[in-house]
């Protein structure tokens, strides 16, 4: 117990640091911006009677009012945590999940499915140790602090409690159950564990955000195919490829420039090689990935993605060469 | 005080159920803003079946509408006839069903906490909170079958209860069951898990009742037997893909009490099934009722099947196919806030609180939906459909425009009429008609262009409140 408090302040302090300007949970408590969701949620059902009717102003001071707006968030905030799809399957429930505003990718799932159950059986075989409740509600407060997307980041150290749990849970099912129940539950559990790691390791773009795998890919093409006398010209459509990219190339190189480009609008440079989303090289669309660039550009290569890191720009990265 | 605690255990759930009914009843044909198309649908054949007998595709007296080719079972549309024959065919006939049925709800909830728990305030509590919810309410105010097959459901569980099995309930109990199974097809799927449940626990005469549950199943059986395309609904959703996940998904905390669902019609936008602040309780209630076990089995084993029938379907969380579940919870929450010690200024703030909430609730029910959310209910069809009809005796044909919101039976549904054609209106293409009223939208029907041709005699907007177009009327002389 000790240690966790050891850890939660510099953790929150840290957080704080890290995500605290753009992801605070707080933020949203802060009398302005309650003030403000009140006048709006005021001004539609006004503007919904088509401003004929307006609710007696002891009803409006109760309806719309901040404390309880803000009671409303904490508590929905804490509630949130105990979201079973985004613990054990964001990438398969996202129909559900995007309605948390949270991107199934780089978001991994943190438990098995078949761990809830186990968590669950784990509370009710708690007893007399009651301080593995207090010590979840202590590690859960840095969640509290910010926007539930960093869910991974910030609620890490509930870890412990929940783990504890889930342990305490099995040790009291291998009590009761026979041997070859336990057995197969420990096929089933090697199994899925082996199928997690299997698309862990050969299919990262399935659980990765596009872009730092586009960042590598960059690179590598670079490392591989570079010709000292051509110039070359990286996007910076998607993120900063001009700080990513470098440090997979390990090196400088010369006649290699980072910029967002429009070929639609400016004429291809000559002698220069092109890396950009499909949307640099033609109008940017839906389904870029099916059709061809401009008769002035040669198509060298294509890196491959599996999501669209801009809107419309297509999945894979074009290498063009204007001659 | 004891009087008052007396008073209000004799005569507290009369007061719930009035103000269910009204929660469920005031301005029902204004939120949600106008009626869906399987709202429409299911109220036009009622008036069918009370005018001629038959569906809208001429079958005599169906089990099954075939409507939009989704095969609705017609049960609720056999139990709106005598509301549009007393009241006529409007907004509030087709929804009045499901408020009653709403409201009953509410008192099948208390029933059966009561017999489960044998405790006034476990029951008393339980109706309360199934008046105000959100779930409760949202479906009430709609007509979904689910809601009245909810009714049924709950039904046929009280008498089997009351009857342990045994004696003349035991067969309203299994009536009823299967009464819920002829209303949506989502307790088709559940009844007999419920039934099984019910063997298990009072280990009556098996042969007895699965033989007189099949009797009861038996026309729906046969019918669909017959007529293979009523599986047309099972066809299009079904789909057995995570299905550990979409289990789980109906105990996932987040979703019962904050995120809701991502169906359109099925919320009430900024709220889940139930209020945040009942996750407490029903966290408690769910933590005792699981370590009291041997004595709470029922509603236990109730509560692990009731979300069988959204298992196997495509959708993530669909409350509709889990109404069951979403009424155990009602009772689980109340058994929790019993099992709750707190000093009285607590509970003050918490019911404070919680009052707060079923306020705001309201608001966003009856302004904020129907405003923010009325593209969901196919706002507009109506008054497009009323103003075909006061301009059609002009015109010799009428086109209307639109792709996927069966516009037909709207037109059936406010006296239109079906003599319009359904298809895309193309100006450049259709401006040289004769004696025609075109119906679309801007793209189809550009302002400047029409107002250019001199062969119109008509263009008339109509406009949602916020003044953007909905439909574009054109007469061509």
């Amino acid at each position: 117990m000790f240690l966790i408090i050891l850890i939660l302040i510099p953790t929150i302090f840290f957080l704080n640091k890290l995500y605290g300007k753009n992801f605070s949970f707080l933020k949203t408590l802060k009398p302005a911006n309650l003030a403000f969701e009140i006048s709006e949620s005021q001004r539609i059902n006004f503007l919904s009677v088509e401003r004929k009717f307006i609710l007696p102003y002891p009803v409006r001071l109760f309806v719309y009012n901040e404390p309880g707006l803000a009671l409303a968030k904490i508590i929905s905030q804490f509630t949130s945590f105990f979201d079973i799809e985004q613990l054990t399957a964001p990438d398969k429930t996202y129909e559900i999940v995007k309605l948390s505003g949270i991107s199934p990718k780089g978001n991994l799932m943190l438990f098995y499915i078949w761990e809830i159950p186990l968590i669950i059986y784990g509370i009710f075989k708690l007893r007399e140790k009651d301080y593995i409740t207090k010590l979840f509600l202590i590690s859960i407060i840095p969640f509290l602090f910010f926007e539930k997307k960093l869910l991974a980041q910030t609620a890490f150290l509930t870890i412990v409690p929940i783990l504890t749990l889930e342990a305490i849970g099995i040790s009291e099912l291998i009590k009761k159950t026979n041997k070859k129940l336990i057995a197969t539950g420990l096929l089933i559990a090697v199994v899925s564990v082996f199928g997690f790691y299997k698309t862990l390791l050969t299919k990262p773009l399935s659980y990765q955000s596009p872009q730092p795998y586009l960042f590598r890919e960059i690179a590598r093409w670079i490392v591989k195919n570079y010709d000292p006398n051509k110039n070359y010209v990286v996007t910076t459509k998607f993120g900063p490829t001009e700080i990513m990219t470098p440090y997979y190339l390990g090196r400088n190189y010369q006649n290699l420039t980072f910029e967002s480009f429009d070929l639609r609008q400016e004429s291809p440079r000559a002698n220069t090689v092109y890396l950009g989303l499909a949307g640099e090289f033609v109008k940017p669309s839906r389904n870029l990935d099916k059709i061809d660039p401009p008769g002035a550009i040669e198509i060298l290569g294509k890196i491959e993605g599996e999501d669209e890191p801009v809107f419309e720009y297509g999945k894979n990265i074009w290498i063009g060469y204007s001659k | 005080m004891d009087r008052i605690l007396k008073i209000i255990s004799r005569y507290g759930i009369i007061a719930v159920l009035i103000l269910a009914f009204i929660l469920r009843f005031f301005w029902l044909a204004k939120s949600p803003p106008s009626l869906n198309w399987d709202e429409t649908a299911l109220g036009y054949n009622a008036y069918l079946l009370l005018t001629t007998g038959r569906d809208e595709w001429g079958e005599k007296l169906p089990l099954f509408l075939r409507s939009f080719d989704d095969y609705k079972p017609a049960a609720y549309s056999y139990v709106t006839i005598p509301f549009i024959a007393a009241l006529g065919l409007n907004e509030t006939t087709v929804r009045l069903p499901s408020v009653i049925a709403g409201t009953l709800t509410v008192l099948l909830i208390y029933l059966l906490a009561y017999e489960l728990f044998k405790n006034k305030a476990v029951a008393l509590l339980s109706s309360v909170l199934a008046s105000v919810e959100p779930w409760a309410i949202h479906f009430s105010r709609v007509a979904f079958e689910a809601n009245l097959a909810l009714t049924f459901y709950l039904a046929g569980v009280y008498f089997l209860i009351k009857s342990k099995l045994k004696g003349v309930s035991t067969y309203i109990g299994l009536f009823f069951l299967a009464l819920s199974a002829y209303t949506y097809h989502a307790e088709k799927i559940i009844i007999l898990p419920t039934i099984l449940i019910f063997l298990l626990i009072y280990k009556a005469n098996i042969k007895k009742v699965i033989t007189t549950t099949l009797i009861f199943l038996l026309p729906l059986g046969l019918y669909q037997l017959l007529h293979p395309e009523t599986f047309a609904r099972l066809g299009s959703t079904f789909l057995l893909k995570y299905p550990l996940e979409r289990y789980f998904s109906y105990f996932s905390p987040v979703n019962l009490f904050v995120r809701g669902t991502p169906e359109p019609t099925q919320h009430i936008p900024d709220f889940g099934a139930f209020f945040v602040i009942e996750f407490f309780f029903w966290a408690i209630g769910a933590y005792h009722l699981i370590r009291n076990f041997k004595v709470n089995k029922l509603l236990f084993l109730l509560i692990l099947v009731s979300p069988l029938p959204a298992v196997i379907s495509f959708n993530w969380f669909y409350p509709a196919r889990v109404l069951p579940l979403f009424a155990f919870y009602s009772i689980v929450t109340a058994y929790g806030i019993t099992k709750v010690k707190i000093r009285p200024l607590f509970w003050i703030a918490i019911a404070g609180f919680w009052l707060y909430l079923i306020f705001n609730l309201a608001a966003n029910l009856l302004f904020y939906l129907p405003y923010m959310e009325r593209g969901n209910w196919q706002y507009g069809m109506k008054q497009m459909a009323q103003e075909v009809t006061k301009q059609q005796k002009n015109y010799s044909k009428i086109v209307i425009e639109t792709k996927t919101a069966q516009p037909h039976i709207f037109m059936l549904f406010y006296g239109a009429g079906r003599d319009q054609e359904f298809r895309d209106v193309y100006w450049d293409k259709d401006k040289d008609l004769k004696s025609t009223l075109l119906v679309g939208p801007e793209s189809s029907l550009p302002l400047e262009k029409v107002k250019s041709n001199p062969n119109i005699n008509l263009v008339y907007d109509l406009k949602d409140y916020d003044g953007n177009l909905l439909y574009r009327l054109v007469g061509l002389k």
